[in-house]
């Protein structure tokens, strides 16, 4: 491997770690909305989104760790002495921890698997094409400009972002982590922060596969041949439309935050392909069968309020409330 | 005393010790349907109390052991404690509206029920029967049949090996609900309720862990589901 796939590596994993963990999330809850907006509104700002850093964009496969562990268990610990014994319990918390370690690897690669019939979509996907079919699909006013993972933005605000797909595991829907960071023109801290989570609405299967009990073979997948037709044409689409989501969602809540503590939490249901999902949420807003909800870590996801309904707008209504801004 | 009276002795005395204080698990019971379909049948819909949301260690089971893990994890287990039950025990009028459109009288019993209260069964404690005689809530609430949500741990469990976790903690609940004909004591419908779910992405998230947060309330949901599905008519 060379120097340049070393640090692509390393920025996919930062990219990942961003998403799934609680970093960004923790920025985003204190930075909350700009300190600058009353100097600069949201519709005049003139914006740059920096391609990241990796070439291609990253896709995993949707992973569930309610059965990952080891489950309880007795240890007998060879004592001859203190030392033994002490010798004992260093080498079996070491053992312990490199095998969940190594558990939890296993089941994104098994997760991941979920991916290989798109294979030949992916390997050309970048995330240069992506952001530039994405920029297109956002609001006037939030007209933005591309720049290389390099590139100073000027005079404009920069937006930093750090995308991360997965596909559930029966295939029926993407969904998208963002981590967003924006940075006031000039030389300036991060001075928002926020993960977006978009859900895509569910494919429909036909009858014929709503009723079977066992998943069909890939060549035979319904779901396969739906992303992977016309040269992947919906696999791209989709996440092109997930990812101007939730640009737009972040963009537009830079801008002030739409719920504070007073704004009640309740469980929301949503479907993630076939399943029924759940999140403790607050309601930041409701529209075109899609809510978007701020969950229990600040973030802020928009998911399809049913399994009938979801993509009725092109974006959120989030979009239609900052415009009026 | 012989020799092979001695064997036999401890071969009985091992076998008393292995095997004299296993109960066996009750296993399910699927819905009779015709248990709730009687006009006359008045079926008494009760909870007992609901446990305190803590945290629970398996397989730390020595005195150290237990005391590193509780040590270990003392900032999850404080948060824990100001977990609440959240709409669980609203959970009896859902089950009481369900009985009703099942066709059946429902009767809300308000006061928690405690098992430990009432004596056990003398006979019938093989599979298919109440473990414990509930006779008395049939003269004091005139029931045919008594609908019981057994709630016994809720809260966070993480599994060990003596010293070590083998799991990140997850949101948990065990207990049971059944259907109990109060004349035979038979189980017309048992479900043990084991519901589990981890945290999306990283928990140890203090001080308020809301991706555990998260799955507390997921299970919280899921039991709710999980006890309705089978009553719906």
């Amino acid at each position: 491997m060379s120097r340049n796939d070393d640090w692509k590596t390393a920025l996919v994993g930062a990219m990942l770690a961003c998403a799934a963990a609680h970093g960004y999330a923790q920025v985003g809850a204190v930075a909350g909305s700009l300190d600058r907006d009353a100097a600069t509104s949201l519709v005049t700002r003139s914006w740059a989104v920096r391609v990241p850093g990796v070439d291609k964009v990253v896709f995993r496969g949707g992973v569930n760790h309610d059965t990952a562990g080891m489950g309880a268990g007795t240890m007998m610990y060879p004592a001859p002495s203190p030392v033994g014994f002490l010798a004992a319990l260093i080498t079996h918390g070491v053992l312990n921890a490199g095998f969940r370690e190594k558990q939890k690897n296993q089941l994104q690669a098994n997760a991941d698997l979920i991916l290989a019939p798109f294979e030949p979509v992916l390997a050309g996907f970048t995330n240069q094409r992506l952001l530039e079919a994405a920029r297109q699909r956002l609001p006037a006013e939030r007209a933005t400009r591309l720049l290389n993972p390099n590139e100073p933005a000027g005079g404009d605000w920069l937006v930093e972002i750090a995308p991360v797909f997965s596909m559930t595991q029966d295939r029926r829907a993407l969904v998208l982590d963002n981590a967003v960071r924006i940075f006031a023109p000039g030389p300036s801290p991060v001075v928002y922060a926020q993960t977006v989570r978009v859900v895509s609405a569910p494919l429909r299967p036909a009858q014929a596969v709503a009723a079977a009990t066992e998943p069909a073979p890939v060549a035979d997948d319904e779901f396969v041949k739906t992303w992977s037709a016309d040269q992947g044409q919906k696999l791209i689409d989709e996440s092109i439309s997930l990812l101007a989501q939730s640009l737009e969602i972040a963009l537009a809540e830079s801008g002030g935050p739409a719920t504070d503590d007073k704004t009640p939490h309740r469980t929301f249901r949503y479907p993630e392909g076939g399943s029924e999902k759940m999140e403790r949420a607050q309601l930041v807003s409701e529209s075109c069968g899609r809510r978007l909800i701020r969950t229990l870590r600040g973030w802020l996801m928009s998911v399809p309020s049913d399994d009938t309904i979801g993509d009725r707008c092109a974006l959120p209504s989030a979009a239609a409330a900052s415009a009026a801004q | 005393m012989n020799f092979r009276s001695l064997v036999v002795g401890t071969v009985a005395c091992v076998l008393l010790v292995l095997t004299g204080c296993a109960t066996k698990p009750q296993l399910p019971v699927p819905m009779n349907k015709a248990a709730l379909s009687a006009q006359s049948t008045r079926v008494g819909v009760a909870m007992t109390p609901l446990p305190k949301v803590d945290t629970f260690f398996p397989g730390a089971s020595c005195l150290l052991c237990l005391g590193a893990a509780s040590v270990a994890n003392s900032s999850l287990t404080t948060y824990t404690k100001a977990l609440t039950h959240e709409d669980l025990p609203k959970l009896k009028q859902a089950v009481a509206e369900l009985v009703r459109q099942r066709g059946a009288v429902p009767v809300m019993i308000t006061e928690d029920v405690k098992p430990d209260a009432f004596p056990d069964r003398s006979v019938g404690a093989e599979g298919g029967f109440a473990r414990k005689d509930y006779s008395a809530m049939q003269k004091k609430y005139g029931i045919d049949k008594l609908l019981l949500v057994d709630v016994s741990m809720l809260g966070f469990e993480r599994t060990y090996a003596s010293y070590f976790p083998t799991s990140d903690p997850k949101a948990m609940l065990r207990g049971s609900a059944a259907l109990i004909d109060l004349k035979t004591h038979a189980l017309e419908w048992y479900q043990p309720l084991a519901i589990t779910r981890a945290s999306d992405g990283a928990w140890d998230e203090p001080p308020k862990f809301p991706g555990l947060s998260n799955a507390y309330f997921q299970v919280i949901e899921l039991t709710k589901d999980e006890v309705l599905k089978s009553l719906k008519p």
